[in-house]
């Protein structure tokens, strides 16, 4: 076929004004991919989409719009083959209907298809609210037991320190009380006091302004007899206020003390001091 | 419209398109406030109701949307793709309403299907550029002889072929071929259509 024939097919093709079979050679023809044929297409085309700019103009509804927006919701498909614009060709019937049963078993398979997706995908988005609600729920369990336990553990050291108090109270109360006062041993501050309960054999001791001992140290009471030999009697340590507190009995066959003692001493306590005294008070 | 001017236009909706095809909801309304007029004015024209041209209109656009890809904007210019998408969606609505395959009665607008405005009113949107484009177009028409313009209406608005527009008017065959082709050859001449701009 000549280039001028060829055109002028390209050109009637773009109008839309062959018959069937011209049409179909014609797409044959552009489908070899020749430039020459394919630019005269485009020409042809833009040519006749400026027809429709001498027509008195007329504007659609705003409706018509909106409508389009909310079907555009689902995104455009991608990754497929560019092709030409849609040719202006002749429809035939029997070939329209059966295009259209194929493309309503088509939308039909792929609606179901988009339903069962749209399933999966709010099944799936469930799901993760499910596991999101289920893990601040056992989060909140967590933070419900801890704050459990410390309330109890507070109610514990509020009973510890209720009885304690009452016990000191009581101590106050016993009839035959001494007192000695725990002077420092060269420390710029700190002292204390041994409450004696003679009629049960039991000493109080109440320390102040006491650093705490050392790592792996605790501090330790020593009463010292008339022979002046140390007897441990308890070891304790210190709150970071410097207050600390040891309930101790008189050790048996002591019956007379003459100084209460304090010294650091590793964990668990010695036999003898082993470091210099950090109080000491006379038991008049 | 300068030549400057159209292929800044042409870049627009190329660069619209791009977006379009990459999913952006609002790529595909600028499009549409873009070009929904001259569609709609062509389907109109035609479909000849209102309501099924708004119908076909909104159908159209959303084919533009689902099939995006379809798009290659090295075959031509987007207003070509419409234009060439919406007249073939019109006219296979009139052949499913009509049941016919060839030129329909002539039919005269009525009621609401009447064009906004009439073919000689500037346009309504005050668009300096669009009118002088619709007078461009007017013009080069005008230079058309009558029999001529009446073989193109024929085939682009009405769908009819070659053949039927021949045996219709009692024309050779050849002749009207000849003439259609004639006709759009003088119209792009006169309509200045540039091979620069789309390829």
């Amino acid at each position: 076929m000549e280039r001028e024939e060829r055109d002028e097919q390209i050109w009637l093709y773009a109008a839309g004004a062959l018959g069937e079979a011209e049409m179909q050679s014609v797409r044959a023809l552009l489908e070899a991919g020749d430039a020459e044929d394919l630019a005269s297409l485009a020409s042809a085309r833009e040519t006749l989409a400026r027809l429709p700019e001498s027509l008195p103009p007329s504007e659609p509804s705003e409706a018509v719009l909106n409508r389009l927006m909310r079907r555009a919701s689902t995104p455009p498909r991608s990754n497929a083959k560019s092709v030409s614009p849609p040719s202006p060709r002749r429809i035939i019937w029997p070939t329209l209907v059966a295009a259209a049963a194929a493309l309503v078993a088509v939308v039909s398979v792929l609606s179901a298809l988009r339903l069962n997706s749209e399933a999966k995908q709010a099944q799936v988005q469930l799901d993760q609210a499910l596991a999101t609600l289920e893990s601040s729920r056992t989060q909140t369990a967590r933070e419900i037991q801890q704050l459990k336990n410390e309330m109890e553990a507070q109610r514990v050291a509020s009973a510890k320190q209720m009885d304690a108090i009452l016990a000191q109270t009581r101590l106050l109360f016993q009839p035959n009380l001494q007192f000695t006062a725990l002077q420092g041993q060269d420390l710029p501050k700190g002292g204390g006091r041994v409450v004696w309960d003679k009629d049960n054999r039991k000493s109080h001791v109440f320390v102040f302004d006491l650093a705490p001992p050392a790592d792996g140290k605790v501090y330790e009471l020593w009463f010292i007899g008339p022979d002046g030999k140390p007897i441990p009697a308890g070891t304790f340590t210190v709150d970071a206020s410097g207050k600390g507190q040891l309930d101790s009995p008189v050790p048996d066959g002591m019956n007379e003390i003459k100084v209460a003692a304090i010294t650091e001493e590793p964990a668990g306590g010695s036999l003898a001091p082993t470091s210099p005294i950090k109080l000491m008070g006379q038991v008049q | 419209m300068s030549e400057t001017q159209v292929i800044q236009q042409a870049e627009i909706d190329r660069q619209l398109m791009r977006q379009l095809q990459e999913g952006d909801r609002l790529a595909l309304e600028a499009i549409y406030k873009r070009h929904s007029r001259l569609v709609f004015t062509l389907i109109l024209r035609i479909v000849r109701d209102r309501q099924e041209s708004e119908d076909v209109l909104e159908d159209v656009f959303f084919e533009l949307w689902r099939g995006a890809e379809r798009f290659d904007d090295s075959r031509g210019t987007v207003q070509a793709y419409l234009v060439t998408l919406a007249r073939s969606r019109a006219i296979d609505r009139v052949r499913k309403r009509d049941g016919t395959t060839g030129r329909r009665p002539t039919m005269r607008y009525v009621g609401d299907d009447r064009p906004d405005v009439s073919a000689s009113d500037p346009d309504p949107s005050g668009d300096a550029e669009l009118t002088e484009r619709r007078t461009q177009v007017k013009k080069a028409l005008e230079q058309l002889e009558p029999g001529v313009r009446n073989l193109i209406e024929r085939s682009f608005y009405d769908g009819q072929s070659h053949s039927e527009i021949a045996a219709e008017l009692n024309k050779p065959l050849g002749s009207v071929k000849t003439q259609i082709r004639r006709g759009l050859l003088s119209l792009a001449k006169a309509l200045k259509t540039m091979k620069s701009i789309l390829l």
